[in-house]
């Protein structure tokens, strides 16, 4: 998509000035990024191990907090969420390298888990779940602990818990880092295809060219900095 | 297919350790045993005098003011007789007291006067005859001895005769001997002793008039002390220390057991600090993470109380086999509210438990935890 393009939809995310240190100051994580995604994007973050593409997620899905700069989600300053919590539930869905799925939790139950916070009743939740894992082709899967499924399996329903709620927002940190090329394809096209169908804005942090190719936008990261903003693949 | 219960997910957590898990549970089992079995006892005893008291319409019961227990209680023989030329036929004379005999170490003998003997329901024999040197053997002791009536047993190196089994439905006074007042004092007085009785309990005909006859020989009769026959059990200063040992015993177990849950607790949270992340980053809020800790715990807490009831009335049947303990002492039921209080108690010590964790999870950042290794 052209920055042209770009700026013709209204901005789902808006990242401005974003920086993140640790070891007060010792180390600069994230130095000043700034850019914007519409709703119904795909937008792959690359850069070499340690660039921040983690530290940007993160910051992103608020499971950390900027040391400056701004985030808006949705019309919403992320600074002044007052129930991160509930707002994660909402308006993020997550997708990790190592699946992190709860292990004694069920398939379906680790898909249902985050309506869970949004109090949604327990047969609502069964068939959401079902519906998703369905769309993963999972269905037959759901009573199965973590443990007793492959690894494919486990990121794909990863994916459908990501999802289950809907959110507009889909962060996902290596998905296909942990599987062989044919499930991460099947991982990544189940993103994509939600995207497009949901409207949803996908950022997916990878290493892998083929998740970038796929993706409608790239933004390269170095130390910390973008190096390559808003640009199309 | 019905969704599968939450329930499943608990049970999942607390298997996934089951030596902690039992551990745990076998823990608070303990506590849960020691405060029932002990209050079982105590409140059981209180029970059983307090039933006795109204089956037998003693209203109003006097008995010396510095003796720690009945048994220990000693009224002259003039005191005796002061009360009776007051209060007349009103006034019913008791001994009782405890012997060692070679055929039961815990012999529980209670002297009362021949009207009294003649109005115990037997469940075999005959009644007693005045003036004889025939006694009367509770149900309890003679179904434990396997004693019968005519059968003899020797009582302070003399040879006496049962000439029936008495059951009054209260398990203390049927896993006693009952004879008449003279026959008591001599069987009880240490050697060259005058006789004693050890209290006296009287009719008063309604509430208004028992309160009246109490203040009455309170006032009357210093070194005497009068009270109500159902509050007999809870003025006795034994009862009273009985009492304070339970409470004490009962918090000491309360937070023994609040100590084990809270370590399993810790345990477990440093064990799933990653899934704890999980969980927050798909949207759980700390309470909520709290909220499933909470609920396996009562799972354990819950299995423990059950544990610590059977336990409980395990040692209970096993104390009421002991000759030594005496017959009748030991309840070997446990009633519902005592059951019902265990398991509150259970449920507090889970409450209580999670308050130190619940400080922890306060403080958890998600991202810390997904990283945690």
């Amino acid at each position: 998509m052209s920055d042209a393009a770009e700026g013709a939809r209204a901005p789902l995310l808006v990242v401005e000035g974003l920086t993140r240190w640790f070891d007060g100051g010792a180390v600069h994580a994230l130095s000043g990024v700034s850019f914007q995604a519409a709703a119904g994007e795909v937008v792959a973050i690359t850069g070499p191990s340690g660039c921040g593409k983690s530290t940007l997620l993160a910051l992103v899905g608020l499971l950390d907090q900027p040391t400056s700069g701004r985030i808006v989600i949705g019309g919403q300053d992320l600074a002044h969420v007052s129930r991160p919590s509930a707002f994660r539930a909402r308006r993020i869905g997550f997708v990790f390298q190592f699946h992190h799925l709860v292990p004694t939790m069920t398939l379906g139950e680790n898909v249902a888990a985050p309506m869970i916070p949004l109090g949604v009743p327990r047969r609502q939740r069964t068939e959401r779940a079902r519906e998703l894992l369905d769309r993963m082709r999972l269905s037959h899967r759901a009573a199965f602990l973590p443990a007793n499924v492959s690894g494919g399996e486990r990121q794909r329903a990863a994916v459908a818990r990501a999802l289950v709620n809907d959110p507009p927002v889909i962060l996902a940190d290596e998905p296909t880092g942990n599987l062989d090329s044919r499930n991460g394809q099947v991982v990544v096209d189940l993103m994509v295809e939600h995207a497009r169908a949901q409207g949803a804005l996908v950022l997916v942090a990878t290493h892998n060219p083929e998740v970038a190719r796929v993706a409608g936008r790239h933004i390269e990261l170095l130390d910390g900095q973008l190096v390559r903003p808003s640009t199309t693949p | 297919m019905p969704p599968p219960h939450p329930l499943m997910i608990f049970l999942r957590n607390v298997l996934r350790a089951p030596a902690r898990s039992l551990m745990t549970s076998f823990g608070v089992a303990s506590g849960v045993a020691l405060f029932v079995g002990v209050t079982a006892i105590t409140s059981d005893l209180r029970m059983q005098l307090a039933d006795s008291a109204r089956s037998y319409g003693l209203e109003v019961v006097a008995y010396e003011r510095r003796s720690n227990s009945p048994v220990s209680s000693r009224i002259s023989p003039e005191q005796m007789a002061e009360l009776q030329a007051a209060y007349g036929t009103s006034v019913t004379p008791l001994v009782t007291g405890t012997r060692n005999e070679p055929w039961n170490s815990y012999v529980l003998i209670i002297g009362v006067p021949p009207d009294f003997l003649h109005r115990i329901p037997l469940s075999d024999g005959v009644p007693y005859e005045e003036g004889s040197l025939d006694v009367l053997a509770g149900e309890v002791m003679a179904r434990e001895m396997g004693l019968s009536t005519g059968q003899a047993i020797s009582l302070d190196g003399r040879d006496v005769r049962i000439s029936g089994i008495f059951r009054t439905g209260g398990r203390i006074l049927d896993g006693a001997l009952m004879l008449d007042i003279p026959h008591a004092q001599r069987v009880l007085a240490a050697e060259g002793a005058d006789p004693v009785y050890s209290m006296a309990v009287l009719r008063a005909g309604g509430d208004d008039a028992a309160a009246k006859l109490i203040q009455e020989i309170n006032g009357r009769w210093p070194q005497l002390k009068a009270m109500r026959g159902t509050e007999f059990s809870g003025s006795l200063r034994l009862m009273r220390v009985v009492d304070a040992f339970v409470k004490t015993l009962a918090l000491v177990a309360m937070i023994g057991t609040c100590l084990v849950v809270v370590i399993t607790l810790l345990m477990s949270i440093s064990e799933r600090t990653r899934e704890i992340g999980i969980l927050m980053a798909v949207g759980w809020t700390p309470w909520l993470v709290l909220r499933m800790l909470f609920a396996e715990i009562v799972v354990l807490c819950l299995l423990g109380a059950a544990l610590g009831n059977a336990l409980a009335l395990a040692m209970l049947r096993l104390l009421n086999r002991l000759e030594s303990v005496g017959f009748g002492w030991i309840p070997i039921h446990l009633p519902g509210w005592l059951v019902v209080s265990s398991v509150a108690m259970a449920l507090g010590v889970a409450m209580l438990a999670l308050a130190w964790p619940a400080v922890i999870l306060l403080r958890v950042q998600p991202l810390a935890a997904l990283r945690h290794e």
